[in-house]
């Protein structure tokens, strides 16, 4: 099945729960006494996506802009199925593959080469892709002996090479990417951008999270632009991303959504 | 419910990644120390001794038969209260994990309760040192360990499973729990036994603690469980079942926003 992602009208709104909020005895409390007594606690509703709609196709790199709180992270993590809308649907098929954050399983007791197989499983890799990763990550990350010593021996460069290497050793039918990736210490690495490239272009579908419409350029056909959770505009890369940066320069726009609801980018 | 039931089947497949998880932690905390997770039997060991001496004296009971029984009781004790403790911590302390990967909430239990099996083994050794040196010997109804160790192990992964979410949105939850295990080690016949001194039977048949404790205890102690040490158990294996079903699926969608 050729992969897809579609939304169809989705909101998503939740609460944001102080230390109050996140008690049980405060809880039961209202539940006995009421809403007569007022015990403190914070009722803050975040309203990160409203009635957004789209929909991409194999072949299709949508590159996600906006500002922090625009809603950007929020739509990446309903595609990695980390949260779920409110109302409206989110329809994916095919297999994601999830890069939204670098580290996760890597123990920094454990030596390189046995730090391959957790993250990777967290990925969602299977046996034969963990088999080729043992191959193909010591290859690409030129770690030598290295590879043996713990990751805690490691310097920050030797770090990023494994990392990278990491997230680039399987595939999807959908990555959904946040920007890091094509960022930080190995951006002048030669190899690792060919490796990015070779990864996006055997990839179905691309969703890339970013502030800089140069990224975006590079990499996607189509653009959302989102603002306060709205989508402002969605279609060809070229015309939204004009009309973004234009709107960011001295539109009004701009002025528009000077106080974004920050909070919603950070979950 | 069909999410719920999925997240399960997930889980089983995706053992690899709470066993890797499991062994890690247990290599995380015995790392560079030569014994590794034998210091805990180590720590067993003194403290089943103290105890074990000090209370045959204060409970008048042969020396070495009591050794051993409070050997077992604070093994199989030590499993299943450590197991419902940590149970409120896994999510919580996984949240970097669940930020960023849709990794169902199951998996988490699993990593915890296979973490605690694997150290249970570890402490069985303190028990067959133990009979060896009384002089015990093993007795049919050591076949009904391993069977008691699975209904109780089973059962604590689903509460686990359960307890995992609600401790995560109500933060207070956990210091409930722990509170409420050092209550039931009292209530629960731990180091005295059921029959002793003037306690009605009933306080002790209607403790659900004390049905599990038993199904890993008495064979431990060359004695099968009672046939209502085994009907509790199950009803509490189906409750529990239950409560990690509905949690599950009350839960699955919001765990993000409660992180």
């Amino acid at each position: 099945m050729a992969p897809r992602i579609t939304f169809d009208h989705v909101d998503l709104t939740y609460p944001v729960y102080g230390m109050a909020g996140r008690s049980l005895k405060l809880a039961l409390m209202r539940q006995v006494v009421g809403s007569r007594v007022d015990l403190g606690v914070e009722n803050v509703e975040i309203n990160a996506l409203s009635d957004i709609s789209f929909e991409i196709k194999e072949g299709d790199r949508l590159g996600l802009i906006g500002r922090n709180g625009s809603g950007k992270s929020t739509s990446l993590r309903l595609i990695a199925r980390l949260m779920f809308p409110t109302r409206g649907s989110v329809d994916i098929e095919g297999r994601v593959l999830p890069l939204l954050e670098r580290g996760l399983g890597i123990n920094p007791e454990l030596t390189g080469a046995e730090n391959i197989e957790l993250p990777l499983r967290l990925l969602g890799a299977t046996s034969e892709e963990i088999q080729r990763a043992r191959v193909d990550v010591p290859e690409f990350t030129e770690l030598g002996a290295f590879m043996h010593m713990p990751f805690r021996t490691y310097s920050d460069g030797m770090r990023a090479r494994l990392l990278f290497g990491l997230c680039t050793a399987i595939e999807g039918d959908i990555i959904a990417l946040d920007e890091w990736l094509s960022a930080g210490d190995i951006e002048f690495m030669e190899r690792a951008r060919l490796r990015l490239q070779g990864l996006l272009a055997r990839t179905g579908i691309v969703v890339l999270a970013s502030h800089s419409p140069e990224l975006i350029r590079a990499i996607c056909n189509k653009v959302a632009w989102m603002e306060r959770g709205r989508l402002v505009a969605f279609g060809d890369a070229s015309e939204v991303l004009a009309a973004y940066t234009n709107a960011a320069t001295h539109g009004p726009q701009a002025e528009l959504s000077a106080e974004p609801a920050e909070a919603a980018d950070q979950g | 419910m069909t999410g719920a039931l999925a997240d399960f089947g997930a889980t089983f497949r995706q053992w690899r990644i709470w066993y890797i998880m499991a062994q890690q932690d247990i290599q995380l905390r015995y790392r560079r120390s030569l014994l590794g997770p034998f210091w805990l039997s180590i720590a067993m060991a003194v403290q089943v001794l103290g105890i074990g001496l000090l209370y045959s004296e204060i409970l008048n009971q042969p020396v070495g038969q009591f050794v051993l029984y409070i050997a077992a009781s604070l093994l199989v004790w030590g499993l299943i209260s450590g197991m419902i403790a940590e149970a409120c911590n896994t999510l919580v302390e996984s949240t970097p994990h669940l930020h960023a990967l849709p990794i169902p909430t199951p998996v988490f239990a699993a990593r915890m309760v296979q973490r605690n099996f694997i150290i249970f083994l570890h402490n069985l050794i303190v028990i067959a040192a133990l009979m060896a040196y009384v002089g015990s010997r093993p007795t049919p109804a050591l076949m009904a360990f391993p069977i008691g160790l699975f209904v109780v192990t089973v059962t604590c992964y689903f509460i686990a499973v359960g307890l995992g979410p609600l401790c995560l949105r109500f933060r207070d939850l956990t210091q409930v729990v722990v509170s409420a295990l050092q209550v039931a080690f009292f209530v629960t016949p731990v180091i005295w036994q059921r029959g002793a001194g003037r306690l009605s039977a009933i306080f002790v048949d209607a403790n659900p603690l004390y049905h599990l404790l038993q199904l890993i205890r008495a064979p431990l102690l060359g004695q099968w469980p009672t046939p209502l040490n085994w009907i509790a158990s199950l009803a509490i294996l189906f409750a529990a079942m239950l409560f990690a079903v509905i949690t599950l699926a009350a839960s699955r969608r919001k765990i993000f926003l409660w992180l």
